[in-house]
């Protein structure tokens, strides 16, 4: 007998959920150790840093068994949208697990208590989960088993971090010229501790910054402190309903992108104005004095009329003007743009 | 609130006037760390409570959702 490329059980589709949600990612590796254990406490799911998948027996493991129990069968929509939730937290606990080939949970648990690592973390994991629900379904064959589940929505969470999340990998997409979603995909298949380096990276890569600034800058610490500051600081909303988490949460992301947006352009502007285009003529300038002129500065010109003293005042000014310009008054704007093009 | 979000029309950077020491810095990340797990305990008490108490079965699910976090928080607190 042929065997089923799908889980016909809820052990077999808890065997196979890991390297589904792995694959479904393009991640390297899941750091689950193949251990599940049924919980009954407050939370519902946890990817614990040992690498054990805990699941709630009566909210997640029950409906994805009574799933199993009535293989084909119709069911009313609040059944289907129970085993939906129930995948969903799967899903999402998975993405928890999953990071880069040279990735180790000892980082990514030191990275999680870092201020704002654990915001991110979430947000981008339960959007991406969201996002690939229904792929994940399918993926495992579960359309089949119970007819409609795809048809149904089921409410998302972490209305605090998700549309921040959204909002600022939505723009961070737009601006590297990649594709909806991308953004968040990279980032999903890394642990917490590389989410921030890698979401400072997008940042600092979208803008020119990396074409004009030398190596050695902290421009790339100011813009991570940013983005951890505004990330950490979701966690005020995550108490409120969901309506007024998620209009804080967007109010709070485009504060982050109009401060990154403002500490790029300050780091460009220091930049273009250190190095100018070679293209573009620089602007109209004082003339700059040449090394005769500037040895001789002081010196008084010679003269077979009257002795300067003798002069009238205002005709010693005018003379002295014309005569010694390294020694009239420049302002630093002038000062810098004489130290550029000279 | 642990930290409050900046403002575009504060960001340009200063140095410190006096930079801290290193066993500041230190410090205050312990001290920082300590209050963040502090915070994520009280959280999941206070979860499980509102959890309990919610009518909604809606609420419960979210409450419960974020009591997972928070959970995984104090468990990397935690080795």
């Amino acid at each position: 007998m042929a065997v089923s490329p799908h889980p016909t059980s809820v052990l077999e589709l808890l065997a196979m959920s890991g390297e589904t949600a792995r694959a479904l990612a393009g991640a390297d590796q899941s750091a689950w150790n193949g251990h599940i254990i049924e919980s009954s406490s407050a939370m519902l799911g946890l990817a614990h840093w040992d690498g054990t998948l805990y699941l709630d027996r009566e909210s997640i493991v029950d409906p994805l068994r009574h799933l199993y129990e009535h293989a084909g069968a119709s069911r009313p929509t609040p059944t289907l949208v129970a085993y939906r939730e129930s995948l969903a937290t799967l899903l999402h606990e998975h993405a928890h697990f999953l990071g880069p080939a040279d990735a180790t949970q000892e980082a990514a648990r030191e990275a999680f208590t870092k201020l704002g690592g654990r915001q991110l973390e979430e947000g981008v994991t339960e959007a991406w989960a969201q996002d690939h629900l229904d792929d994940f379904i399918h993926r495992l064959g579960i359309d089949k088993v119970a007819p409609g589940i795809d048809s149904v929505r089921s409410n998302g969470y972490y209305a605090a971090f998700v549309p921040a999340v959204r909002e600022i990998t939505t723009d961070l997409d737009t601006r590297n010229g990649f594709p909806p979603g991308e953004s968040l995909s990279l980032l999903n298949r890394q642990t917490a501790a590389g989410q921030f380096p890698l979401l400072v990276d997008l940042t600092y890569n979208a803008a020119r910054l990396p074409d004009l600034e030398p190596p050695g800058t902290d421009t790339r610490s100011r813009l991570e402190s940013i983005l951890r500051s505004g990330l950490a600081h979701l966690e005020t909303y995550e108490l409120s309903p969901p309506d007024l988490a998620t209009t804080n949460s967007l109010a709070t992301a485009n504060q982050v992108l109009a401060h990154l947006d403002h500490e790029t352009r300050i780091a460009e502007a220091n930049n273009t104005f250190s190095q100018p285009d070679p293209c573009v003529l620089p602007p109209p300038t004082r003339r700059i004095p040449s090394p005769h002129e500037s040895a001789l500065s002081g010196v008084s010109p010679p003269s077979t009329a009257l002795p300067s003293a003798a002069l009238p005042s205002t005709a010693r000014a005018s003379s002295a003007t014309h005569l010694h310009p390294a020694h009239t008054h420049r302002s630093p704007r002038s000062a810098q743009s004489l130290e550029r093009h000279g | 609130m642990e930290h409050s979000i900046g403002t575009p029309t504060n960001a340009t950077p200063h140095a410190p006037l006096d930079p801290p020491s290193a066993a500041t810095q230190a410090g205050a990340a312990t001290q920082a760390r300590a209050a963040r797990q502090a915070r994520a305990d009280w959280l999941i008490t206070e979860l499980g409570r509102l959890a309990a108490q919610a009518e909604d079965p809606n609420d419960r699910v979210r409450i419960r959702r974020t009591a997972d976090s928070l959970t995984r928080l104090a468990a990397a607190f935690r080795p």
